[in-house]
């Protein structure tokens, strides 16, 4: 009586990105694009490890003396340990975007499922990474600015990555929306919402 | 036409925007020149240099441990209360019977065969002397370093002893205070003169900070200026005068008469604070000294410190070009800096350290600097918008508008889009008729759930309306 083959619902995948040379051109300006800045934004936190010098009782760590280490650390060593860590934080952040970008295109590719325009992935991520890249970029000539004027620095970091945040939104919404009917567009922007919350929290 | 207008339109709007972005930058940095009157001086002998150097032999062959709590701290604080007794100086503070010592109890940390060794309850003894004006007092004028050394420190595999006289950090300063209160302790500049021996200079400058902190308002703001000496013997010698230029920084500069280095921009800082309610939220290495505790209480302060500030081989700090450095480390030793520095060099630049100091509370310049001093409170940077407090704050608030004006506009937008469904999918009538194939132009990739799956087939029945108990 019952047939056993009838669909219970419908899931659409969100697509995924084949990569070609433009892609993974662009992923690796990214991640350049995220060390750039890292780099700069390091520098000053990195200098916070002259903390545990001006003062030994600062540098217990896990009972390891930090002071000790730092002391007797040779200029190339330190050099490398500054290289270091931003490489370690562009990995980290650089897997962070990817999950960022596939959650970023499940919510553009099912709304746009809903209002029936094609999505395209490639697009999608050319778009997005190019504006994450001049976002990266931003962030970096930003540091080496306020490192010139430190006094401006408490404030140009509070309010430069937010801003330079919502500038590369609008990048993408610009680049991505070409082509959009222009009916579309609230909706774009409705989507973009919340990633941009995100952005703006953790720039 | 038009097009010409707009071009028009368009380069004025982005000089605007570079205009008002310069104002801003500007209106940050406040780095406006500032115009000085320095008189020369006659009878600043070079000799002085060889003085300080010799003080600095002194120190190496009588107190090179200079520990705190070790010992021998509070045997150098007696030699620097005798000596400072003996040039007439007075204090208002004392230690048992040994003049000049304010002493107090700390507790710190110290490496010693490799571990972390917390000393507790530890005496420290700063040496305060002063000569009072004789005329009616324009103020205080504070010349401070510290005396401490790490020669007992013991951070090292080797767990032995350091045995560092710190002749780099607080050797150089000291010489160059006692050469100094030597050669003030009979002139009368209508200012209170105190020498500040500060003890704890190597554990984040303890003895300042226990110092400053014990001042109340009036006090502080009877302080005109604070003359710090810290690390000396380094490449270039720079005067510190804060994150604003100040006329007071400007007329030390001159006093030194091209013997100083500018204070580059870029000055290499570090996010941490060392006191609450700290004036900046980050350091520098000019910022790191005694002096610090009485900027954080918005008393002028001039740092004197020898480096090579220009330089980034060093991450953190660089002493000395292709040199590697010496702070805080064993190797901070008079036989170092001798290798690194040279005799005439150190006798050089302690003298231009001394000549400037001299220059500047000179009965020629003494009302100069008294003028350009009295400009110091307007030229203070705006505090409350530069704190690390208010800083938070700002951030918490921008980013809370921020979030909520674009919750905001996604709340319009949900509006606008339900109100206007008709004009932004005018299809959806046609599509609702057809609600079997939403998709049926097939847009997607699918991905298909319950096909020929015996659980879901099972769910359905648990949720039907009506179980037929029969089939």
């Amino acid at each position: 009586m019952q047939n056993n083959v009838t669909p219970m619902f419908v899931r659409p995948r969100t697509p995924k990105l084949k990569n070609d040379w433009m892609t993974i051109v662009l992923k690796v300006l990214l991640a350049a694009g995220i060390f750039f800045s890292m780099l700069y934004f390091g520098k000053r936190n990195f200098n916070s490890l002259f903390m545990t010098m001006i003062d030994s009782s600062y540098s217990s760590f896990m009972g390891v003396s930090l002071f000790t280490y730092l002391s007797t650390m040779t200029p190339t060593a330190l050099i490398m340990i500054k290289i270091t860590f931003p490489i370690i934080a562009t990995v980290i952040l650089f897997l962070l975007y990817i999950v960022f970008a596939k959650f970023f295109a499940s919510l553009v590719f099912r709304q746009y499922m809903i209002i029936g325009v094609q999505f395209d992935i490639r697009r999608f991520r050319v778009c997005l990474d190019s504006s994450f890249i001049i976002m990266t970029v931003l962030l970096g000539v930003g540091e080496i600015i306020f490192a010139q004027l430190p006094l401006a620095y408490n404030f140009g970091n509070i309010f430069v990555p937010p801003i330079v945040a919502l500038l590369s939104m609008s990048v993408f919404f610009f680049a991505f929306s070409r082509g959009l009917e222009k009916r579309f567009y609230p909706i774009l922007i409705h989507i973009m919402i919340i990633p941009t919350i995100m952005l703006v929290l953790f720039a | 036409m038009r097009n010409k207008t707009f071009g028009k339109r368009r380069i004025f709007t982005a000089l605007s925007i570079m205009t008002l972005l310069v104002l801003i930058l500007t209106a940050f940095v406040g780095c406006s020149a500032k115009n000085v009157d320095v008189k020369k001086v006659d009878g600043i002998d070079a000799a002085l240099g060889d003085k300080a150097f010799g003080y600095m032999q002194t120190l190496l062959t009588q107190y090179a441990d200079r520990t705190l709590g070790g010992g021998n701290d509070f045997e150098f604080a007696k030699y620097l209360s005798k000596t400072m007794s003996d040039w007439g100086y007075t204090s208002e503070f004392s230690h048992g019977d040994i003049l000049g010592l304010q002493g107090f109890k700390t507790t710190f940390s110290r490496y010693v065969n490799y571990a972390n060794e917390e000393l507790s309850d530890v005496w420290a003894y700063n040496v305060i002397f002063t000569k009072h004006t004789s005329q009616q007092s324009k103020g205080e004028i504070m010349l401070t370093c510290q005396y401490d050394n790490l020669y007992q420190e013991q951070a090292d595999m080797s767990g032995k002893p350091w045995g560092a006289d710190g002749s780099y950090e607080s050797g150089g300063a000291l010489a160059v205070m006692l050469t100094l209160a030597e050669q003030l302790k009979d002139v009368d500049l209508g200012y209170d003169v105190t020498f500040a021996f500060f003890t704890g200079g190597s554990y984040c400058w303890r003895g300042a900070l226990q110092y400053a902190s014990q001042l109340d308002r009036e006090k502080l703001d009877s302080i005109a200026i604070v003359l710090n000496y810290s690390m000396l013997c380094g490449d270039n010698l720079y005067i510190y005068e804060g994150e604003t230029k100040t006329t007071y920084g400007s007329f030390l500069n001159a006093c030194a008469d091209g013997a100083t280095t500018k204070v580059p921009n870029d000055r290499n800082i570090g996010q941490f604070i060392l006191e609450q309610d700290s004036v900046y939220n980050y350091v520098n290495i000019g910022m790191l000294s005694n002096q610090h505790y009485f900027m954080n209480r918005y008393v002028p302060t001039a740092n004197f410190l020898s480096l090579n500030w220009e330089s980034n081989a060093n991450p953190l700090f660089t002493e000395m070009s292709g040199k590697p450095n010496v702070y805080h480390t064993p190797d901070d030793t008079f036989e170092n800096m001798l290798a690194r520095k040279g005799e005439e060099g150190i006798k050089a630049q302690l003298f231009d350290v001394i000549k400037t100091s001299l220059t500047a509370l000179s009965s020629e310049n003494i009302d100069s600097f008294a003028s350009a001093l009295e400009k110091a409170e307007s030229e203070f940077p705006n505090a409350t918008a530069q704190n690390a407090k208010s800083a938070s704050l700002v951030n918490v608030v921008f980013k809370a508008v921020l979030i909520a004006l674009l919750i905001g506009v996604s709340y319009l937008i949900k509006s606008y889009v339900f109100k206007n469904s008709d004009k932004i999918m005018p299809q959806k009538q046609e599509q609702s008729e057809n609600i079997e194939e939403p998709f049926g132009d097939n847009l997607y990739d699918t991905e298909v759930f319950g096909e020929n799956d015996g659980d879901n087939e099972d769910k359905e029945k648990e949720n039907t309306p009506f179980n037929d108990p029969f089939e």
